[in-house]
């Protein structure tokens, strides 16, 4: 798995999140077709999540189309046990996070933004891919 | 928001200077209501009669936490008593779940006003170890949804709070410094684990090199301070590896991270893909570049930064 190898610059900049943001346990970077990029992973399988990340992104801007409510901002899922959060990172590629019950979702709002923006940086995004996601 | 004229503005009125002191005052004037505290970890303090009934946190797990995570109280029977609570009062306010609760036998109301205890107490630790935010007072929030009643006098929780971090400064672990710190299991701690309490056990098996004291609380659905006390024994029986806290939390790092070969342009191409088999791209291609320093691959190392946190501890 990607979390055993060198850490790399989205691997670092995905624990440093961790580290921001109480909560958070684990995230993945992928493509928006669903590929694993990057993962900071401990348990979850971090393919499997990049797959899922990846329906449930699309599922999500399709809903926000259809219902009218504007733009998608991210999509949440609240278990038991804790929440699964996918941001989209420009329309090429999505974030997802795994957090705890506790999950500061008030600093997770605060710090996601810079987060999306150095991720879209180090995947080669420009800004004018970020804007128009 | 509606706070009470002179509370709701932090700065303002002389008499609060903090927190503890905002819930004296508030108790003198039998407010009911929140104190929302802004910071890291902010947080909401439940307030009834000026006495406190919960405290609301990321930084400390919710009695919500300490009822499913330690298996008191299993998922279906929460799912029921929310669905009790939530028809019992049409248009009005929601029943008090813990009610609800103890109603349906899903759990003693002496057991349940321990663990709502526990969780005011802990709370308030969390709360105290975090940065100091602003805070306001909001009359018009509802009440919690498990309330401890009647609740904690605030001059008692302060006292309390005050206690537990003076105790764990006096073990050789300041609080703040020491929820800082991802904890993994020392070399030793293989052969010991036979001889350590279950409860020690738990947290061995827990602490992944990736999670806090606050962490492990949560993923064992125990308390913050209770989690911190037991890893001050541990550390003191050499059962634990400290991981060096790597930034200061709160602190983002902007610095340039792009390794030497860096992430293969991709903006005008197709998304990276990756061929079965191989590692994802970014790994591979950061892989000649920065020197191995994964907390999680490299083999344990229990010379210097073990020995440190040791002496610390003594």
């Amino acid at each position: 798995m990607s979390s055993q190898t060198t850490p790399t610059a989205l691997e670092a900049e995905l624990k440093s999140l961790r580290e921001r943001v109480m909560g958070i346990a684990e995230s993945v970077v992928a493509t928006a077709d669903g590929l694993l990029v990057a993962a900071d992973t401990a348990t979850v399988h971090a393919e499997s999540a990049a797959a899922l990340s990846a329906a449930m992104l699309g599922l999500g801007q399709r809903t926000a189309n259809e219902v009218g409510l504007g733009g998608l901002r991210d999509v949440v899922t609240r278990c038991n046990g804790g929440y699964t959060v996918v941001l989209a990172i420009g329309d090429r590629a999505l974030l997802m996070i795994l957090g705890d019950e506790g999950l500061d979702i008030a600093a997770l709002h605060r710090e996601s933004p810079a987060t999306i923006h150095r991720l879209a940086e180090l995947l080669g995004m420009t800004p004018a891919d970020l804007t128009t996601a | 928001m509606t706070g009470e004229p002179g509370l709701d503005t932090p700065s303002a009125p002389p008499a609060a200077h903090s927190v503890p002191d905002l819930l004296l005052t508030l108790r003198q004037a039998r407010f009911t209501g929140s104190v929302l505290v802004s910071g890291t970890p902010g947080g909401t303090i439940r307030l009834e009669q000026g006495l406190v009934t919960a405290v609301e946190t990321p930084g400390a797990p919710a009695v919500e936490t300490l009822l499913l995570k330690s298996g008191r109280i299993g998922e279906a029977q929460w799912a029921a008593a929310e669905a009790a609570a939530g028809s019992a009062s049409p248009g009005g306010r929601p029943a008090d779940l813990g009610a609800v609760l103890v109603a349906q036998g899903a759990i003693g109301a002496a057991e349940l006003e321990t663990v709502c205890a526990a969780a005011v107490f802990d709370g308030a630790f969390a709360l105290a170890l975090g940065r100091p935010g602003s805070w306001q007072a909001a009359e018009a929030d509802l009440p919690a949804r498990i309330a401890l009643r009647p609740g904690v006098e605030p001059g008692r929780l302060s006292e309390e709070t005050a206690r537990r971090v003076s105790l764990l400064t006096r073990l050789g672990s300041p609080p703040r410094e020491l929820a800082a710190v991802r904890i993994r299991p020392s070399a030793q701690a293989g052969t010991a684990v036979a001889r350590t309490s279950a409860r020690h056990r738990d947290i061995l098996v827990a602490a992944t090199g990736r999670r806090t004291a606050r962490d492990l609380a949560f993923a064992l659905g125990r308390g913050v301070f209770a989690v911190m006390l037991d890893l001050v024994r541990m550390d003191a029986g050499h059962l634990l590896h400290r991981e060096p806290a790597t930034a200061a939390p709160g602190v983002p790092s902007v610095a340039p991270r792009t390794p030497p070969s860096g992430p293969p342009p991709i903006s005008d191409g197709p998304l990276p893909r990756r061929i079965r088999g191989e590692q994802p791209l970014g790994a591979a291609a950061a892989r000649t570049g920065t020197p191995a320093q994964g907390a999680l691959s490299a083999p344990a190392e229990p010379t210097a930064a073990h020995e440190k946190s040791e002496k610390n501890a003594r």
